[in-house]
């Protein structure tokens, strides 16, 4: 008889949807040079404890730390299947998978009205420090 | 003195409405839901008299739109999302204020804890924006699409919205280990036949066994800290918009909007 009673799996190769939201984050503000900071929060709320909503928001600094809010993953205690909002477009899309919440945020980043608010950041962003 | 204006506008072309309550009422800062109408044609309206000089300061949300006639430069949107935009409003003469303007999920694709969970949210950026500017000068005005008496409008981790002011001047309360700040729901005074104005800020009929017919979906919330330059006779919901009458004593005008306007005044001397 094994002298051990649990099965610990191997979770190595597990992103969590607050990894990947971070790596997300970060590509921003790497790929903008801090002119647009990626920022991701989490929290449990109150009203429904056995959830972790994550949200991933854009910061510009040149604009005072304006900041817009992007995309919301409501994470249940067995990760998927959740919630994924989008803010800018105000839809929401069951995630079943860590695939899926890749290739969600992916198209969700990649819509032209989400690409118009960065490329009006951006700019604003860029120009700030020429205004009078 | 500052004036708030809020209107959901259905997405209907109200912009002489708009530009004539605006000058009648001398609006501060307007606040816009559903307003599909341009920039260009709004400031136009707004304007039109030569009196004021309205601008446009909203930055990205399509779903609440910030006019002002205060200088540019005292009036910031400094976050968007989750349903509402908050606004610094930060006048060379007076308080500063944090103007949140609010356009909830609908009804029809929220239930209760989809709003209690929306409300959490707003209510925890709203904490964030006060303890950053170190002041609780702060304004909620919009369609939140729910009633006064709603879980989210009134739980603890929610707006904690009462309809008190002698309570909501004892500031906050503790519950569960946790102090939570108050607003003040002055929309509680005006639900009904014998409050002033109508009924409520929306009308649906109704085909289910229960239903409200109207509802107080539209509604400003007061931190105690504004109390002093709030009177309950400086809050409207507005009948007219001076171009027509919205609501005819019956129904609200759906060419016009099916949200009448909500129009509150803060006292010069509070602020």
């Amino acid at each position: 008889m094994s002298d051990t009673f649990w099965v610990i799996p191997d979770v190595s190769t597990i992103r969590t949807p607050l990894i990947i939201m971070r790596e997300v984050a970060s590509e921003l503000t790497r790929r903008t040079e801090g002119l647009l900071r990626g920022h991701v929060t989490s929290n449990r709320p109150r009203f429904a404890k056995s959830q972790l909503v994550l949200r991933l928001s854009i910061i510009v600094p040149a604009l005072d730390n304006y900041e817009i809010a992007v995309a919301t993953y409501s994470q249940p205690m067995e990760i998927y299947p959740g919630q994924l909002v989008s803010e800018i477009l105000e839809t929401n899309y069951v995630i079943s998978s860590e695939e899926e919440l890749v290739s969600g945020l992916k198209d969700l980043l990649a819509e032209p009205k989400v690409q118009k608010v960065i490329a009006s950041l951006l700019s604003q962003s860029k120009t700030a420090g020429e205004e009078p | 003195m500052t004036a708030l204006l809020f209107w959901n506008t259905k997405r209907n072309p109200v912009h002489e409405d708009i530009g004539s309550i605006c000058r009648d009422h001398a609006v501060d800062i307007l606040v816009l839901a559903e307003t599909a109408i341009s920039k260009l044609l709004i400031l136009r309206n707004l304007n039109t008299a030569g009196q004021f000089g309205y601008h446009e300061f909203t930055r990205q949300s399509e779903r609440i739109r910030f006019f002002s006639r205060l200088p540019p430069e005292y009036v910031t949107v400094v976050y968007e999302g989750a349903g509402a935009s908050i606004a610094d409003v930060n006048p060379p003469i007076g308080r500063r204020l944090l103007i949140v303007g609010a356009h909830l999920r609908s009804r029809m694709w929220a239930n209760t804890l989809d709003h209690c969970l929306q409300v959490e949210t707003l209510v925890g950026k709203i904490a964030e924006y006060e303890d950053r500017y170190n002041h609780k000068n702060t304004i909620v005005i919009g369609d939140l699409n729910m009633n006064p008496f709603e879980e989210p409008m009134v739980a603890a981790n929610g707006f904690h919205a009462v309809m008190s002011r002698q309570i909501a001047q004892k500031l906050s309360r503790k519950v569960q280990g946790r102090q939570w700040d108050y607003f003040y729901n002055p929309m509680w005074s005006l639900l009904g036949d014998e409050s002033r104005g109508p009924p409520g800020t929306f009308f649906r009929r109704e085909t289910g066994a229960a239903g409200y017919f109207w509802h107080m979906f539209d509604q400003v919330l007061i931190r105690p800290a504004l109390l002093d330059a709030f009177a309950f006779e400086n809050l409207h919901v507005l009948t007219s918009t001076g171009v027509r009458e919205a609501y005819d004593g019956e129904n609200i005008d759906p060419s016009i909007s099916d949200h009448l306007p909500l129009f509150v005044r803060l006292s010069a001397g509070g602020l």
